[in-house]
């Protein structure tokens, strides 16, 4: 269930890759991505897809340059999300939020689900309250969008302030070191030896501006029962050499419809959106079935 | 500004003063100022500090508890893990990767659901079993494990001194 190939994937200290012209774009890819970690905010506007082209150069980075074209073809937003190490998992919750905010019924089991993981949490036996405090903070946010008190704008305002977002984060994290906890015999094979799940979770999951690996990818798709699709930026990135790759595992390509898209570039991730099925100003993102 | 923090904090200070663990005060210097605490750390029975009373200051960052705080002893106290400044290096006021002192995996370290609390009981262990593998401060470390005799004497000597007692004559 956890790809094989997905663990090669490269991290922000590991660069896997063959020719030096690759390994300089990787190089100004890693620059890039400092300068916006600094200069960014923590969730951008939505933009269209040609800003991601804009950023490669034909002569250059002709790769890159491509595979972005390919992907403007077939989606027509991207939203940039800051590379502090949060990336994956703050994508996945400006993803999902934009979904609630258009889902009423959706998001009402989705607040039924996060009291439940509430439950779970302290059931597992995280530090009591300073654990809950989280849940009941993000829990008081998602209410307040369910009850019409913050707005879309709201939403954005506060995914962007630094004082409430880190904290909101929080609480998606803690799912995912439950969820990686509550199935332990089936993740801690996956750990390098003498780690203990226990750890891993304190170390890379909990803590913040530590990157998501992908045990905490699966771990939060399954935590959050949502489905992902993530496009490769650099073909070796992905499992199977492909172009993109879905989660969680064993559905059908062909079928498989993600309630969220993702795109990966070396180190980071960034949202990337279809284009709106009817004309409306406001996102058309497929729900699950 | 902070507004998340600044609540953690209270409940923090509330959860402390019904719940007190013992041995243990700890509050903020000034009500008007959070992110600044005072605490007076017991010395552990049946080791070189016990009866010492060893007061110590810890400062909050504007996001705790995403980042640890910095504590620091304001008593002079003479310890493998506590830099001659006074600031207590223990793994647990460390978050992960950033690791000045190279601990091993299996020590706690910082994460937001960790607490005061828990750093101060982490601290009590420390003052009972030292860690001279990483020391803070190396001649602390070494006497600790070259003469034993000495390092509980000038131990004492700091019980002595944080209880206003005079001297010890041996």
């Amino acid at each position: 269930m956890v790809n094989d190939a997905l663990e090669n994937q490269p991290t922000t200290a590991g660069i896997v890759t063959t020719t030096e012209d690759e390994l300089i774009l990787q190089d100004q890819q890693m620059k890039r991505i400092e300068d916006e970690q600094k200069a960014s905010p923590l969730v951008g506007e939505k933009m269209p897809c040609a800003t991601l082209v804009a950023l490669y150069d034909q002569e250059t980075a002709p790769a890159f340059f491509e595979k972005a074209n390919e992907l403007a073809k077939v989606y027509s937003h991207i939203r940039f999300i800051r590379g502090d190490g949060n990336c994956f998992i703050r994508a996945i919750q400006v993803g999902l939020v934009e979904i609630l905010l258009n889902d009423k019924e959706r998001l009402v089991k989705f607040i039924a689900s996060s009291k439940e993981w509430t439950e779970r949490l302290v059931k597992l036996g995280f530090p009591d309250w300073t654990c809950t405090d989280f849940c009941e903070f993000f829990i008081e946010f998602i209410e307040k969008v369910r009850d019409g008190v913050h707005q879309r704008e709201d939403v954005f305002r506060i995914f962007n302030d630094d004082n409430t977002a880190n904290y909101l984060l929080m609480f998606f994290r803690l799912i995912t070191s439950g969820y990686l906890k509550e199935h332990a015999a089936e993740y801690e094979p996956f750990l390098d030896e003498g780690m203990s799940l226990a750890q891993y979770c304190e170390t890379e999951i909990e803590a913040m501006w530590k990157e998501s690996d992908h045990l905490g990818i699966i771990a939060l798709v399954r935590a959050l029962n949502i489905r992902i699709r993530i496009e490769y930026m650099d073909r070796n990135a992905a499992p199977n050499g492909g172009t993109h790759h879905n989660l969680p595992d064993g559905h059908d390509n062909a079928t498989f419809t993600p309630d969220i898209t993702l795109l990966y570039r070396p180190g980071h991730y960034d949202l990337i959106y279809k284009a709106p099925l009817a004309e409306t100003s406001k996102p058309a993102l497929p729900t699950v079935a | 500004m902070a507004g998340y923090a600044l609540k953690r904090l209270m409940t923090e200070y509330k959860e402390l003063t019904t719940r007190p663990p013992e041995g243990i005060i700890a509050a903020p210097i000034d009500e008007d100022n959070f992110f600044e605490w005072e605490c007076l750390i017991t010395g552990p029975e049946e080791t070189c500090f016990a009866n010492g009373v060893f007061p110590a200051r810890i400062t909050f960052p504007q996001d705790y508890p995403l980042s640890p705080p910095k504590m620091r002893f304001t008593c002079g106290i003479f310890h493998p893990n506590i830099y001659p400044d006074g600031r207590v290096c223990i793994s647990i006021l460390h978050a992960p990767g950033d690791d000045p002192t190279g601990y091993e995996s299996s020590n706690e370290r910082w994460s937001p659901v960790q607490s005061i609390e828990k750093i101060l009981l982490s601290v009590v262990s420390m003052l009972a079993e030292p860690n001279d593998e990483s020391p803070a401060n190396v001649n602390a470390a070494k006497m600790w494990r070259e003469d034993r005799a000495q390092f509980e004497k000038t131990a004492d000597a700091l019980v002595r001194k944080t209880l206003c007692l005079p001297a010890s004559e041996v």
